[in-house]
């Protein structure tokens, strides 16, 4: 596990996330930014996940294993912490703080 | 109207003119535009020009202490300057680009695109491209092959019943278009050539009567055609994945960005209900088979 990852995540807005799913292709507007984003497939699945709510960190790395029909091992988990960095960076996704 | 009442008009309360998603205000100082806009925009609608527009134009002749003896167009758009520097001899072509001007930053609809647009058995096509691609060629040949001009530079999605709106006006053409159109639609009007422009020789070609009548009709979008061309390649149509349709459009759009979420709800329903594709043409004819085997095959 990436050291210093948040071990939660969700979408920046409480609102629907505006996005579409092309054969793969994720398009998707950040209502905050106003900025539109063209993500990766993998991407793009973690993005809507989180969509549907907040959600530990283990279960977006088994959601990819998943989608990928790989093991959920260390691998993937380093996948999904990049993606994470980068949707954040993005502003798509913030750390989410659970009770 | 006769010549002499539209000169007093553009000189005193101006004239309305509805080119269909706009009404523009016209007022001019320069007799020598009445000819050209009577010949361009004889058929067009008129209306009372104590009436609403969109926006309001005033062309006048201006000289500069380095020009004294040289009348210049100067083109003003709701009482700001916007345009500078075209022969008082090409105050039509002035018009024209302030016209365009005036529709890139109107709100008379949600989605603005760079792309001509032309409409047959109510179903649209759009032709998204930038200035210099070949695609004001393209629309004036569709136009006159019996597509319906909906605009050859600026394309009108209304986001609220989501459908392309005309707003037929005459059809740019430069360089060698001039003659290639001339010469292959005789009937075609076309205007008077101005030369040496920062874009080379620029004539216009008037809009087919039948677009100017139905300036007011709509149609849902069905195609969108990117038009390469390449000389010597043999006619080809690819389909474009939706991502990348995505980006042609929003590539051209001129207000994507400040539509915000309404920008974005605007260019998927497109991308979602058209077929896209990519046309690689060199021949018009053979471009022109295409787009309507294209067109055939989207309503079947």
């Amino acid at each position: 596990m990436t050291p210093n990852v948040p071990e939660h995540w969700r979408v920046i807005t409480v609102d629907a996330l505006p996005f579409r799913n092309w054969d793969g292709d994720y398009v998707v507007y950040n209502p905050l930014s106003g900025n539109t984003h063209i993500l990766d497939v993998v991407s793009g699945e973690v993005l809507a996940l989180l969509a549907t709510g907040p959600r530990p960190r283990g279960e977006v790395c088994e959601r990819v294993a998943a989608f990928l029909e790989v093991p959920a091992d260390d691998n993937v988990a380093a996948n999904v912490d990049r993606i994470l960095e980068v949707l954040d960076e993005l502003g798509l996704v913030e750390p989410a703080v659970v009770c | 109207m006769p010549q002499r009442e539209l000169l007093r008009q553009l000189r005193t309360d101006g004239v309305h003119l509805v080119t269909g998603a706009c009404t523009f205000h016209l007022r001019s100082a320069i007799d020598r535009l009445v000819p050209e806009f009577t010949r361009m925009y004889g058929a067009y609608r008129t209306e009372d020009p104590r009436g609403i527009a969109d926006a309001s134009l005033y062309l006048r002749p201006h000289r500069t202490l380095r020009r004294p003896f040289e009348a210049r167009v100067r083109v003003t758009v709701n009482d700001e300057h916007v345009l500078d520097g075209l022969p008082v001899s090409g105050a039509y072509a002035a018009l024209e680009s302030a016209l365009n001007w005036c529709v890139a930053l109107s709100d008379v609809a949600p989605l603005l695109m760079h792309a001509a647009v032309l409409e047959r058995d109510n179903r649209a096509v759009i032709l998204p491209a930038p200035s210099g691609s070949g695609k004001s060629t393209l629309c004036a040949a569709l136009a006159c092959s019996g597509w319906r001009l909906f605009s050859d530079e600026m394309a009108i999605f209304s986001a609220a019943d989501f459908s392309m709106l005309p707003n037929p006006r005459p059809v740019s053409l430069k360089n060698r278009s001039i003659d290639i159109i001339r010469h292959r639609y005789p009937a075609a009007q076309l205007s008077r050539v101005v030369h040496d422009t920062p874009k080379g020789d620029i004539a216009f070609m008037r809009a087919p009567r039948d677009a100017v009548e139905r300036c007011l009709e709509s149609a849902p979008a069905a195609l969108v055609i990117r038009p390469l061309y390449q000389a010597g390649a043999t006619v080809s149509a690819r389909r474009m994945a939706r991502t990348d349709a995505f980006r042609l459009l929003t590539d051209n759009a001129v207000n994507y960005a400040s539509m915000l979420r309404l920008g974005f709800d605007a260019v998927t329903t497109l991308v979602e209900s058209c077929d896209c594709y990519e046309l690689t043409y060199s021949e018009l004819d053979a471009a022109i088979d295409m787009i309507g085997q294209l067109h055939r095959a989207h309503a079947s």
